[in-house]
């Protein structure tokens, strides 16, 4: 229906709904980057791996800043706590999706967590190739960050 | 987003007003929101509004996001804001959306005050010392409550006795709200303001053709009140033939239409209320004595004001309640010596001449904060003690005012119908009101 609605569902948590709104978003405007960068947590967080993991990585090849900005009090970002969740479930990330929920998750939190999960990932993963690209990405925005 | 001008005009607003950006983060945040919540605006603008008004509907139902699903502009919608106490406010919100040229949500606006006032009211009402809407914490009164209580789960009749204005009809609510036909009709009927042949026609209906006026069939109040509870107001007023149709439907629940000899059968609850004393009735022959044993099965007899002494308090303090509501004033409490009036008055009126005092108080009060003994009416206050001493003239007004406003109050404020009654011209009585209000 709207891009404001989404937001609002994705505010309150509400990851399915807000996935149909933000979606439908994107279809109108694929380079909207706040919307983008909510859909890939709603992917995450409706088991949507390969859309969140693609998004992802065409978001951050295309501006990484608008991640690496995101001020988690003042955008009310879910990060934190999604983390805070994983690390309570023991068995939660060991394996490479587990870490890739968790290398995207800290982007949006901390560039350097982010990139120690993004290199654990074995080359076994199905999303190796585009790990590999997001971790060549990261390393040349952590060196022009430092 | 919002300019100089937009912002004093937002400014000076009494209402609390904030401004979201379609990703819900604060653009503005109007003064009165600020000293509402007890919070520094600057801190919070561009944060989500959530960390602003830490209301629970934030998650349950965002105010903005119904508008967005249904389209409609959301009024008056009660919730709870968090100062920055902690402290849960009672408010009352309007919210609508902002939308571009083409239509797409940009942002929305939301308008909030405080309705704690509205709050302290309705929680009075809902206090110890309120029983239904009822206000009373005097033994005679507990007592009716208990009754009340008691016979909740039967459909015993029920006749409330008491003089005028003592509440008659509240105690018939509250019969019906707490007996187990209380989701089934509920009709009331004024014995004393219809004719006879009317309240027949009224009360049990009429078929086409039954008299001149009756062009189509029509349902008598008992036949819809079926299933339900009909309040007879004023039963001692019913004319002596009708008492004996009544009867009837007490025995045996049933009656005829008028015109039509088809019996009808239904299942009603009557409770009956009166002023008279309907034993002297009996003797005067204009109440039939085994009607009165039909109704008088539950017999309630309502004190009058007098007898409830620590009710009169109580009432005062709702009513001042109620008034600086409906009058928008900020009045909370009446000086000592007039409520040493109040208390002492015999109140012959019982509660609807206090309710009427403490409106009139209301209109003349000159002091902001209580109301002083010069604003009661002049029949209640004795006049040589009023602490702010009026000139003769100035008495003279009060009585002229005392009486309009009584009989504005007769005849339901119908300004028209006053006006002729006194022979003056609708305008005048507008006159004098404003001279009222202005004195």
């Amino acid at each position: 229906m709207s891009e404001m609605l989404g937001n609002q569902y994705f505010l309150t948590r509400r990851y399915s709904d807000a996935c149909i709104e933000l979606e439908a978003e994107i279809h109108k405007n694929p380079l909207n980057k706040s919307v983008l960068k909510k859909l890939i947590i709603c992917y995450l967080q409706t088991s949507q791996l390969e859309k969140a993991v693609h998004s992802f990585n065409f978001l951050i090849q295309e501006d990484i800043h608008s991640i690496l900005d995101t001020d988690p009090i003042r955008d009310d970002c879910p990060c934190p706590d999604i983390i805070h969740k994983m690390d309570q479930e023991i068995t939660g990330y060991h394996n490479d999706d587990g870490l890739i929920k968790l290398g995207i998750l800290w982007l949006y939190c901390d560039i350097e967590e982010s990139l120690n999960y993004f290199e654990k990932v074995s080359p076994q993963s199905e999303y190796y190739n585009l790990v590999d690209r997001i971790i060549i990405k990261l390393q040349q925005a952590l060196k022009t960050l430092n | 987003m919002i300019d100089k001008y937009s912002r004093y005009i937002l400014d000076s607003l009494a209402e609390g007003v904030y401004v979201v950006d379609n990703e819900f983060k604060l653009l503005f945040i109007n003064k009165a929101a600020e000293r509402l919540l007890g919070k520094n605006r600057n801190k919070y603008i561009g944060t989500v509004c959530t960390s602003f008004c830490q209301s629970e509907i934030c998650e349950t139902g965002c105010p903005i996001s119904k508008v967005l699903i249904t389209e409609k502009s959301v009024t008056d919608l009660e919730t709870v804001y968090k100062n920055d106490k902690g402290e849960l406010i009672p408010v009352k919100i309007n919210s609508s959306l902002l939308t571009d040229e083409n239509q797409t949500p940009i942002g929305g606006i939301i308008s909030f005050r405080d309705n704690r006032v509205n709050k302290n009211l309705e929680e009075l009402l809902k206090s110890d010392s309120h029983f239904h809407g009822i206000i009373g914490k005097s033994q005679p009164m507990i007592d009716i409550f208990r009754t009340i209580e008691e016979i909740s789960n039967t459909d015993a009749t029920v006749l409330i006795t008491g003089e005028t204005g003592v509440g008659k009809e509240l105690i018939a609510n509250a019969i019906q709200g707490t007996s187990k036909r209380s989701h089934q009709p509920f009709v009331k009927v004024n014995c004393a303001v219809l004719p006879e042949a009317l309240l027949a026609s009224e009360l049990f209906g009429h078929v086409k053709g039954a008299f001149t006026d009756a062009v189509k069939d029509r349902k008598g109040r008992f036949e819809l009140a079926d299933k339900g509870t009909i309040f007879l107001d004023e039963i001692g007023e019913m004319p002596i033939n009708m008492q004996a149709q009544l009867l009837r439907i007490l025995q045996e629940g049933t009656f005829e239409r008028i015109g039509e000899s088809i019996t009808k059968k239904i299942d009603v609850r009557i409770i009956a209320a009166t002023n008279k004393n309907l034993e002297e009735q009996i003797q005067e022959k204009k109440f039939r004595e085994d009607l009165f044993y039909r109704l008088n099965v539950i017999p309630m007899k309502i004190p009058p004001l007098m007898e409830r002494g620590s009710d009169i308090l109580l009432l005062t303090e709702f009513f001042i309640e109620k008034y600086a509501r409906k009058y928008n004033k900020e009045v909370k409490e009446i000086d000592p010596d007039a409520l040493e009036v109040i208390m002492n008055y015999s109140w012959p009126g019982n509660v609807r001449e206090l309710e009427n005092a403490v409106e009139y108080s209301f209109i003349r009060e000159k002091k902001s904060d209580s109301l002083c003994l010069c604003c009661l009416p002049p029949q209640i206050r004795p006049q040589k003690k009023c602490s702010e001493h009026l000139s003769l003239h100035q008495l003279e007004i009060d009585d002229k005012a005392q009486e309009l406003l009584s009989l504005l109050r007769q005849n339901n404020w119908n300004k028209t119908k006053v006006a002729k009654l006194l022979g003056v011209d609708r305008s005048t009585i507008h006159r004098r009101l404003k001279s009222i209000q202005s004195d």
